[in-house]
């Protein structure tokens, strides 16, 4: 009986440690094999599509529209993660039209009807780099 | 025909203006920010020069790539943090681990 007010204390005390640690479990981002293979897969249709970039735009409507649905998808996905803040802006800063990554080249595409070669394998460079940056993030979190 | 190192030259001088100009106050850190930076995009700027001066790219397309050089800077600036953040996320994990042996030690002993 004497125990009794002493083990409800302990339980007590047990479940608010557990908590405590299911609180502080609940840091850092964790990792998504999913966003690994968007990024991936986008990184190579980016580099495919943008490599038509010098013939022009009108020819290309199509394939440039469901390339942006697809990063747009990416990035929806990123959102889904949690506390996946870091990730999410990348995927902003590489969709992002008024940028000068993926979304910003299309656009300059879109804009000027048609980009110049030298441009275009310079661009593209840049934005593969980008994905790289995007994956490297990814694969280095905790699975 | 101009040189890369005219370029890098005149782009130095430009730099200690902007800095004097504008980022007196960080003087040290805005000039150590921008020299980082170019020595990063180095061998890019050193092509995309040479393709100016061909004229196989644009102004507008070298102040393009130029931006898209920052927003990678910027996406490595993310990656970082991101990695930051996984790596606290490890250290609270083992401090969970730490918290629910104790727990089972003085508790449930």
């Amino acid at each position: 009986m004497i125990n009794g007010p002493l083990n409800l204390l302990r339980a007590s005390a047990a479940l608010a440690a557990i908590g405590l640690a299911i609180a502080l479990g609940a840091c850092g981002p964790s990792f998504s094999q999913v966003a690994v293979n968007n990024a991936s897969s986008l990184k190579d249709k980016s580099a495919a599509t943008l490599a038509k970039a010098t013939l022009p735009y009108a020819d290309h409507k199509d394939e440039v529209e469901a390339l942006r649905g697809e990063v747009d998808k990416a990035c929806e996905q990123a959102k889904k993660q949690s506390r996946n803040d870091t990730s999410i802006q990348q995927w902003e800063l590489m969709r992002n039209p008024d940028g000068h990554l993926l979304g910003g080249a299309l656009k300059r595409w879109q804009t000027e009807g048609k980009l110049s070669p030298a441009f275009v394998t310079e661009v593209s460079d840049q934005i593969s780099k980008g994905f790289d940056q995007i994956i490297d993030l990814e694969t280095k979190k905790p699975k | 025909m101009a040189s890369f190192d005219d370029f890098t030259s005149e782009l130095d001088g430009e730099i200690k203006d902007l800095v004097e100009k504008n980022w007196k106050d960080l003087k040290a850190e805005a000039t150590d920010d921008a020299r980082a930076f170019l020595q990063q995009s180095q061998a890019d700027l050193e092509r995309w020069t040479r393709l100016l001066a061909a004229k196989s790219l644009t102004l507008q397309d070298f102040e393009f790539l130029l931006a898209a050089k920052k927003d990678l800077a910027e996406m490595a600036a993310l990656k970082r943090a991101g990695l930051a953040q996984v790596q606290l996320g490890r250290f609270i994990n083992a401090v969970v681990g730490a918290i629910i042996s104790a727990a089972a030690k003085v508790f449930t002993a």
